[in-house]
């Protein structure tokens, strides 16, 4: 059998099923009598084993069977500690390793001969006896009380079936079956309804009350197939449990109409509806022409559904933002371990939509300033009760929609930043001239600047700002920001906007000599005319004064190398921002506003600075999109030291 | 007398070596020849003896009542009247009747069916002889 086009489903199944361990792991060590939990990471780890046996994956199918019996162990009232989920911990790391070389490779060989042999030693080490999984309610107790008042007996039957029974909740059917004709069956582990869905491995137990002696119940099993062991032993009432409230909300998960899509069928239809949106606009402008009512009429028809249309394929790429964050409940634990902090963290807003390309452009970003924040921002738990905090810190991530844009927030309460720090800092690298002044903001902002601040030099400043550089420069990518906030000894919080998606934006068209240009719309701040004698050059940079501020200006075309603008009076200039940044974009014409699709360049031209992709206009024509973040980066702002 | 009766008339020997003398009498029900000739062929190894066969399941209850096997294997799947419907007409003439139930995989919600209507034990195709011959042992002896 040809497997490879299964490939992609195991790849992205298996991601998740992993990813579930881990947070269930998580769950488990702040709740280690979590039955429900310890159930389903054993699912997961036993749908793992088969799925990666069809595949073919042995390494991988031996590894997940071994973390099955340690789960299972588990389950059957091994206690959970620390060591095991350390361990475990470690195992899971180990198996998406081994689970990303087996997809690469067709097999993994990173050596997995330690962990497993920690499992093992764990495993064999003295198991409690084990407990019967039965959870008894008073009314249960009560009906065994009654029946043994009866002279009946309450019989605690585990059967193990064999491995290759092809029917098991059949099976499982016909033992339930055959034990009724003896007694009555109070209850079973798995509940019946997870036998009759063979949401069991090979073993169930049945609580069974009858007359019938232990051999004579035992004698029942000789008639029915495919039983390989069967124990027959009096119930031990105060060692089975209560039931726990997650076992009386029952295992209802994940029933929702899921279909699975590659996400390659997605990017296609978007395209598609992409073309269609530029072929409505077409039809919009020779609609405007006519003077055929009905004809107009169908014209806004089909203007409307289409809208419509695009928003729905939109939506089908917006993924809850939680995919990025799954990781790091567990990232932020490692951190928090290895650098001796205490951290509590807070997630909110997992649910919040957004482009699918967003969601995998954004992990990294995050990452570091989860880094950051854990690292630099906490203060160790000792400083932190000398500063009359308690001791242990939180961070919280917050993801929000905010109009077309979603607005991530990590923020920390931890030691804050030191404005004026920032300022000499700034100054010895020759960032800002010394007598530049510049605001609180100003100043903040300077952490973003390239290599304002290298790992050596960190802690003493500010505790912020590896790498902020980095961070900013890729959510630009993303057309979005990125703004700090900080107060000493309070804290800092760090807001990342972003558009919704990047595959449709409303743009500003403009024509700069021959060429037309998209400006996305969210980066324009407002559109003016300025007469030309007003332009002055300050530092041999042309610059006007909007609104008592300077205000640099941009030549479009001799930016892009296009030649010289058109000789006009009235220069019309678009004043775009990308935070606090501003520019004054001069170009020869604005053309109005309208949605473009973004088509990506191809790689020889992708790396053009200030391109941010390309799109076709209505007449067929090719427009490219200006990354105003782009531009202001070629472009030196005023404050920046000109001695560079 | 009944027991007797059909101990009786089949006691002849389907090996022709003379090795069982009392072979346990089969009815078998699928509306496919080729799975019929399958199960009696493995049967017919094991020393029972197949008395009769029936493609659908009406045909089922009429050769049942005619013959009276002692064991019934019954498909789910056939035209006329289905594997289940046949089991409930079968029980309900013979409380006693002993069925296998014959199912593909997957079916596992009409096994359970069956075996509510009072089907003995099930087999899941593709058969293995040793299962067969397995659920016919627990079942008949």
């Amino acid at each position: 059998m040809d497997l490879s086009e299964y490939k992609d489903v195991f790849a992205a199944e298996a991601r998740e099923y992993i990813q579930t361990l881990n947070d269930d792991l998580l769950d488990l060590e702040q709740h280690p009598h979590d039955m429900e939990v310890l159930d389903r990471m054993f699912r997961g780890a036993h749908s793992l084993k088969g799925m990666a046996g069809t595949m073919g994956y042995e390494e991988l199918q031996q590894f997940t069977h071994e973390m099955e019996n340690v789960l299972n162990a588990l389950r059957q009232g091994r206690p959970v500690d620390v060591e095991i989920i350390n361990q475990l911990f470690t195992a899971f790391d180990l198996l998406e390793i081994l689970l990303e070389e087996s997809l690469e490779h067709g097999e993994a060989k990173t050596d997995t001969t330690e962990v497993l042999e920690n499992l093992r030693s764990w495993l064999s080490q003295e198991a409690p006896s084990v407990q019967p999984d039965f959870a008894l309610g008073e009314l249960d107790k009560e009906e065994i009380r009654q029946a043994s008042q009866q002279g009946e007996q309450a019989w605690n039957i585990r059967v193990l079936l064999r491995s290759n029974v092809l029917m098991k909740s059949a099976r499982a059917y016909t033992v339930i079956q055959a034990l009724s004709r003896v007694g009555t069956i109070v209850q079973t582990s798995p509940p019946m309804a997870d036998l009759e869905e063979e949401r069991f491995d090979n073993e169930f137990s049945v609580l069974l009350l009858s007359k019938a002696a232990a051999e004579d119940i035992k004698d029942i099993f000789d008639k029915i197939p495919e039983i390989d062991h069967v124990t027959v032993a009096e119930l031990d009432m105060e060692a089975a449990k209560s039931p726990t409230q997650s076992q009386a909300a029952t295992t209802k998960r994940r029933s929702e109409h899921f279909v699975r899509v590659e996400t390659d069928r997605l990017d296609k239809l978007l395209n598609l509806v992409g073309e269609l949106v530029i072929s409505r606009t077409q039809v919009l402008e020779l609609g405007a022409m006519l003077d055929d009512n009905t004809a107009r009429g169908a014209i806004v028809q089909l203007d409307r559904v289409t809208t419509e249309l695009q928003y729905a394929a939109m939506s089908l790429r917006m993924v809850p933002i939680r995919q990025v964050f799954d990781r790091f409940p567990r990232m932020v634990r490692d951190l928090a371990q290895a650098g001796g902090k205490q951290v509590q963290l807070r997630i909110t807003g997992q649910e919040t939509e957004l482009d699918r390309s967003l969601v995998n452009e954004l992990g990294e970003p995050l990452v570091h300033l989860l880094r950051n924040a854990v690292d630099h921002g906490l203060e160790s738990p000792e400083e932190r009760l000398a500063a009359g905090k308690s001791e242990v810190g939180t961070i919280s991530i917050a993801a929000r929609h905010e109009g077309s844009h979603v607005v991530i927030e990590i923020s920390d309460d931890g030691r804050g930043m030191d404005v004026e720090k920032i300022r000499q800092k700034a100054m010895e690298k020759g960032l800002i001239a010394p007598e530049a002044s510049l605001s609180p903001r100003e100043l903040l902002d300077l952490v973003f600047q390239p290599g304002f601040s290298t790992a050596d030099n960190i802690t003493d400043i500010s505790g912020r700002g590896v790498g902020m550089d980095a961070v900013r420069s890729a959510i630009q990518l993303l057309n979005g920001s990125v703004e700090l906030a900080t107060e000493l000894g309070k804290g800092t919080t760090v807001t990342i906007k972003l558009p919704l998606t990047l595959a449709i934006i409303k743009a500003l068209m403009v024509r700069a000599r021959n060429e037309i240009y998209a400006i996305p719309i969210q980066s324009i701040q407002e559109n003016i005319l300025v007469p030309r004698e007003k332009v002055k050059t300050i530092q041999g940079e042309k610059v006007i004064t909007l609104r008592n501020q300077v205000l640099p200006l941009l030549d479009l075309a001799a930016q892009l190398d296009a030649g010289a603008l058109e000789d006009k009076n009235m220069l019309s200039v678009i004043v775009a921002n990308v935070g606090q940044e501003m520019v004054g974009l001069v170009v020869d014409e604005l053309l109005g506003q309208q949605e473009v699709v973004i088509k990506t360049l191809d790689s020889n031209l992708a790396s053009s600075p200030g391109i941010a992709g390309a799109t076709i206009l209505g007449n067929g024509q090719v427009a490219l999109i200006l990354d105003v973040a782009g531009l202001l980066q070629q472009e030196k702002t005023p404050y920046r030291a000109k001695a560079q | 007398m009944h027991e007797y009766e059909r101990g009786g008339v089949h006691s002849h020997d389907p090996m022709g070596n003379g090795a069982i003398a009392m072979a346990h009498t089969i009815l078998v029900v699928d509306d496919t020849a080729f799975m019929r000739m399958m199960i009696k062929n493995v049967v017919q190894k094991h020393g029972y003896q197949v008395i009769g066969e029936a493609g659908d399941g009406e045909e089922a209850i009429a050769k049942y009542k005619e013959l009276r096997p002692d064991l019934v294997t019954m498909d789910i799947t056939m035209p006329k009247l289905d594997g289940i419907s046949a089991i409930k007409a079968i029980m309900e003439f013979d409380p006693n009747a002993k069925i296998i139930v014959c199912s593909a995989m997957g079916q596992k919600a009409m096994v359970i069916e069956a075996l509510k209507s009072g089907a003995k034990d099930f087999l899941v195709k593709p058969f293995e002889a040793d299962r067969v011959i397995e659920a016919l042992q627990k079942a008949v002896g």
